[in-house]
């Protein structure tokens, strides 16, 4: 008979304190483990999504706050910049792609973000290796002005499918909403990043819509600013535009234009075009310091800011949430702690009633360190098997957790994830087992065994 | 010359054992004839036939003479002392035997009063508890001399114990219960386990835990134990004291028949004359254990 065995069978003689002992270490495991698996998720989208991107260029102002509006959708876009400017990174010589993306209108239904870009924003991997998995109709694509993609959250929330059509809310006026519908062209799968609930347009239905073609006098002001020209200087680029635009808008003039009627279905000069934010995936080069040489260079002048969406997002998890997970960590450490005491606590004070059992069994020949060995298993059991159903429960906890979890805060969690720091869990259940068990297996080892014999 | 050959015998372990009466007479020179001697006392206290001297000569008793210490014995007590020591600070002397010896396959009974000992001479023999000084010798090792783990592997190979309340551990059943005797001396052996339940009549009850068994039934198990590690000594510490007078004959005739048949020496400690008359040597613990009639 193992000394496991005679340790298990006291263990079950004392089954409710024991069952009891077991199950605060598996609850405390079983919060590690949900937390690590949650904050693993968490860790992945925000170190990883945009990870793609070798830069992200976006007017002056906070960093995070341009990481946070483009890639993850949470914050409000900074400012605009020049569509003229956007042209300029698609032609430089190391840029592979160029994608241009406008932020800050939502969904009429449910408030999605809206994203005005290219289809080749499809093409680069928000997170390498994972390229976007997307449903579209035979013959349908996401290349013509009024077309849509949608996040999969989207279409579950607000029950679209393909074909669907919907309007859009302009930026910061909730009771402006475009006259203009968009058809849902393309349904993004499950990525666990924020793509989820965002809906793409095409960016050029975005600028057709009211109010996203900035009005000329002002688009020239502005060029003529950001880059620091003469007014003539811009109207001398865009002459031919500027021609085409007077005339049409003299002609709308003599033939009392209504405005609130305007279709909006002529082009948009490139002038009146803003861009939110680029985004650039950089040719590849041998030593990787290009995005560092465009970055530092970008960043030098008064123009834009470019960032390195990875470094941005480490920081800020380093910096905040990395904190909040250490919290939680801690805290669940302490739990487990609490709960090991709480082992410590049973098998103590079972040895004055057990004074009687080890007598018995040294006078049948057990050894004091067998004794000790004993009560050191059972300690071990409770641990061991507390962190093993611990880590079993955790899993069933994200497993049952997963879709309410997505439903309301858009986390795409794996049931089947696991965290590498759970594999510590059961080196450091038994440790503490060792720990625990010492005091009692001393109090075993110690047993005087004609007193405990004649108790 | 006689007298001589006495001593020597009693020196090879006590190779013969002679009833205290005949030691006496032996010693004071009542009896001039070693013959006389070898043939009473050896014929009285050895119940293993093969022991029995009767047929033996000179030249067997000389044999005997010249082997090893305690070949024959399964118990040699020599000036064993023990005391505790008060709370006052004040010496209470518990054991002082002079001369004890138990031979081969013999059952003997101790009768004595409560507090005379019993229970920490049975502790002294088997190493739970040391003596103060004094040689203890089972089955020709001088417990005395263990050091403790020793003392603990020893007593799971050499002694079987059977206590007064039993002593079974309530979260094992019958059978485990006596295979955890067998552990402690690395003898796992289930099948062996399963024939001494069946010996003491309990093969339909081996999966039972003592808290469904019956008194008796407890006992019996208790005795099954005893014997799993084929000990050469059994000790067992009034073992019927917990039991009904009908129970108390089932026990003791099984424990004797169980040491019988395995030729295990039996050193029974009761207070009960009861029990005594059960037993062809008795020993009242009074006559040589010193601590007690001072």
């Amino acid at each position: 008979m193992s000394l496991f065995t005679i340790a298990w069978k006291s263990l079950r003689q004392r089954w409710l304190a024991s069952s009891l002992t077991t199950l605060s270490v598996a609850l405390g495991v079983a919060l590690m483990v949900a937390i690590l698996i949650v904050n693993s998720v968490v860790d992945d989208m925000f170190s990883q999504t945009g990870s793609g991107y070798s830069l992200i260029i976006g007017a002056k102002g906070s960093e995070t706050q341009l990481v946070m509006s483009t890639i993850y959708r949470m914050d409000r876009p900074i400012e605009n910049l020049p569509w003229r400017y956007y042209r300029e990174w698609q032609d430089h010589k190391w840029v592979e792609k160029a994608v241009p993306v406008n932020l800050g209108d939502s969904t009429e239904d449910g408030g999605f973000p809206i994203v005005g870009t290219t289809p080749q924003y499809f093409t680069i991997d928000p997170v390498p290796g994972r390229p976007y998995r997307m449903k579209f109709k035979e013959g349908d694509g996401f290349d013509s002005t009024w077309d849509a993609v949608i996040g999969s959250q989207v279409a579950r929330k607000n029950g679209w499918d393909l074909g669907s059509e919907f309007r859009m809310v302009h930026a910061g006026q909730d009771d402006h909403v475009h006259d203009e519908k968009f058809m849902v062209k393309g349904i993004l799968a499950p990525s666990g990043t924020p793509n989820d609930r965002t809906v793409f347009v095409h960016i050029d239905g975005f600028f057709m819509l009211d109010g996203h073609d900035k009005p000329i006098e002002e688009a020239i002001d502005r060029e003529a600013k950001f880059y620091g020209e003469t007014r003539e200087q811009v109207e001398e680029r865009y002459k031919a535009d500027l021609a085409d635009i007077r005339s049409h808008a003299a002609e709308e003039a003599s033939h009392g234009h209504d405005h609130a009627h305007h279709d909006h279905s002529h082009g948009v000069s490139d002038l009146q075009k803003e861009v939110t934010a680029v985004l650039l995936q950089l040719k590849k080069d041998d030593f990787g310091g290009r995005a560092l040489d465009l970055q530092s260079q970008i960043n030098e002048g008064f123009r834009a800011q470019a960032v390195r969406p990875v470094g941005v997002m480490k920081r800020l998890m380093d910096n905040l949430v990395g904190n909040v997970k250490d919290a939680f960590l801690v805290l669940t450490g302490l739990i487990i702690a609490v709960s090991g005491i709480g082992i410590f606590v049973s098998i103590y004070n079972s040895m004055a009633d057990r004074k009687k059992e080890i007598a018995i069994m040294r006078a049948l020949g057990a050894r004091r360190q067998t004794v000790f060995s004993i009560i050191l298993c059972e300690s071990l059991l409770l641990c061991v098997l507390g962190g093993v159903f611990g880590l079993v429960l955790g899993h069933a906890l994200v497993f049952v957790a997963s879709p309410v979890i997505e439903q309301k805060a858009g986390l795409l969690i794996d049931p089947m994830a696991f965290s590498p720091l759970e594999f510590i869990v059961l080196p450091v259940m038994i440790a503490m087992a060792v720990l625990i068990g010492i005091l009692p297996g001393v109090t075993a080892y110690r047993t005087d065994v004609a007193e405990g014999l004649s108790g | 010359m006689e007298r001589s050959i006495l001593q020597r015998v009693q020196c090879c372990g006590g190779g013969i054992v002679l009833h205290p009466a005949h030691r006496r007479k032996a010693e004071s020179g009542a009896h001039r004839s070693w013959e006389f001697s070898a043939h009473h006392g050896i014929a009285d206290s050895v119940d293993n036939p093969g022991l029995r001297v009767e047929h033996a000569g000179l030249l067997y008793l000389l044999r005997l003479a010249f082997l090893p210490c305690g070949s024959l014995m399964s118990l040699i007590l020599r000036n064993v002392r023990k005391s505790y020591r008060e709370p006052d600070g004040g010496v209470l002397p518990v054991l002082d035997v002079e001369h004890f010896e138990l031979a081969t396959g013999e059952q003997a009974v101790l009768l004595g009063e409560s507090g005379g000992g019993k229970t920490t001479l049975l502790n002294v023999i088997s190493g739970i508890s040391t003596a103060d000084e004094g040689e203890i010798i089972v089955a020709g090792t001088n417990v005395a001399k263990l050091p403790e783990p020793s003392r603990d592997r020893f007593r799971a190979e050499k002694i079987g114990f059977v206590f007064q309340t039993f002593h079974l551990l309530p979260a094992f059943t019958a059978l485990e219960n006596v295979q955890l005797g067998m552990s402690f001396s690395g003898r796992a052996d289930k099948n062996y386990a399963k024939e001494l339940l069946d010996r003491v009549g309990l093969s339909h009850r081996l999966h039972h835990r003592p808290g469904a068994m019956s008194v008796g039934e407890q006992q019996r198990v208790s005795v099954a134990r005893a014997l799993a590690n084929r000990p050469a000594l059994m000790l067992a510490d009034e073992p019927t004291a917990s039991v009904d007078r009908a129970n108390q004959d089932v026990i003791l005739d099984l424990l004797q028949k169980a040491c019988s048949e395995n030729q295990v020496s039996l050193l029974l400690v009761t207070h009960s004359p009861d029990v005594a008359s059960r037993f062809s040597r008795v020993e009242q613990l009074s006559n040589f254990n010193a601590a007690v009639r001072s």
